[in-house]
């Protein structure tokens, strides 16, 4: 990992306890990087659009705005984003409508410590390109 | 039980309800869409009559209740409304047909479908506490009843030592919105475990 990257990660779950469970990893994991918090899609949304986000980290079911209307939004603005999807929603059919998407990869709650480490990995790999 | 707590209740029964709802969508070969699961805690003394209102907005209802026992002790139900759970059968059984859903009737048949049914999401949910507490639970076979309930009956879930984990979610077929409700009925003392077991995990976030 590139000493001087700084990363501004968007963490977007109606979860305090997992927000809180993600934040505390990328933090004691990933030098230097900044982590803004959402609890639905509609302020992550508008939070996207006012922040220079590097990588999404996003739940699925939420109330106000789920997890694919937001995608659906940032996806909506043409511009190249990087994304890792959390969800306990394993059916096939949610995978499959997440491929319109740039998803990097989904990643099945519960959130485990290596599940964890799989998103530090790709938010790293994300760093040195 | 507190906001924090409750946070990691309602992310922790997701999670499970999820599974369950995988499990169901295979079944039906359905997409099931599912509504953030709303949980509320409920005991005779508390909120009593007046929450129990809004227990489930149906009279006549298909009851299909699970009891387990061990460490973690209680009783799992998941109720449809009559009507929906024919039309979840009939979706699980491949049948499609035009009749208007209020004159569908449950067929004995019908009955093991939604005691399958139950069978597998109730034990997903209820196993997915009891690998929380690293414990294991004996199950009874799933109970099913016709009922004709009122906001009064439905109080007789609510006993004097026993509290209410009410999970509400809404299961949504991709052609038809087919509305459940699961409760958990747990004893004091399972419930407390239940708690331990969450502030641990709390205390880990939040150290």
């Amino acid at each position: 990992m590139k000493g001087a990257c700084v990363l501004r990660i968007l963490v977007v779950d109606d979860s305090l306890f997992v927000r809180k469970v993600i934040t505390n990893h990328l933090m004691k994991t990933i030098e230097g990087v900044e982590i803004i918090q959402c609890d639905n899609g509609s302020t992550a949304f508008e939070t996207y659009k006012s922040e220079n986000v590097d990588f999404i980290v996003t739940d699925l079911l939420m109330p106000v705005m789920t997890g694919q209307e937001f995608l659906q939004e940032v996806h909506g603005l043409n511009e190249p984003y990087k994304c890792i999807v959390c969800t306990a929603d394993i059916q096939e059919g949610t995978k499959k409508d997440l491929e319109q998407f740039d998803i990097i990869q989904i990643i099945e709650k519960p959130l485990t410590a290596e599940k964890l480490n799989i998103l530090v990995s790709h938010i790293k790999e994300s760093c040195n390109e | 039980m507190n906001n924090i707590q409750k946070d990691v209740l309602r992310e922790h029964i997701n999670v499970f309800t999820n599974k369950a709802a995988k499990l169901l969508s295979e079944i039906a070969n359905q997409r099931v869409r599912l509504n953030v699961p709303e949980i509320s805690l409920l005991s005779l003394k508390e909120e009593s009559i007046t929450e129990s209102e809004t227990l489930f907005p149906y009279s006549h209802i298909v009851s299909s209740s699970m009891k387990f026992g061990n460490e973690f002790t209680g009783r799992a139900v998941l109720l449809f409304p009559v009507n929906k759970a024919k039309l979840l059968v009939d979706y699980c059984m491949g049948i499609h047909h035009e009749k208007d859903e209020k004159d569908l009737v449950l067929a004995e048949m019908d009955y093991d479908v939604i005691k399958e049914i139950s069978n597998i999401m109730l034990n997903t949910i209820i196993g997915g506490f009891t690998n929380l507490l690293k414990t294991t639970v004996q199950f009874t076979v799933p109970q099913i009843e016709l009922l004709h309930v009122d906001k009064n009956e439905q109080v007789h879930y609510l006993q004097e030592d026993v509290k209410i984990l009410l999970i509400h979610t809404s299961f949504i077929l991709e052609e038809v919105q087919v509305e459940g409700l699961i409760t958990v009925s747990l004893g004091v003392s399972s419930l407390d475990k239940l708690l331990e077991e969450i502030d641990i995990l709390v205390e880990e976030a939040f150290q």
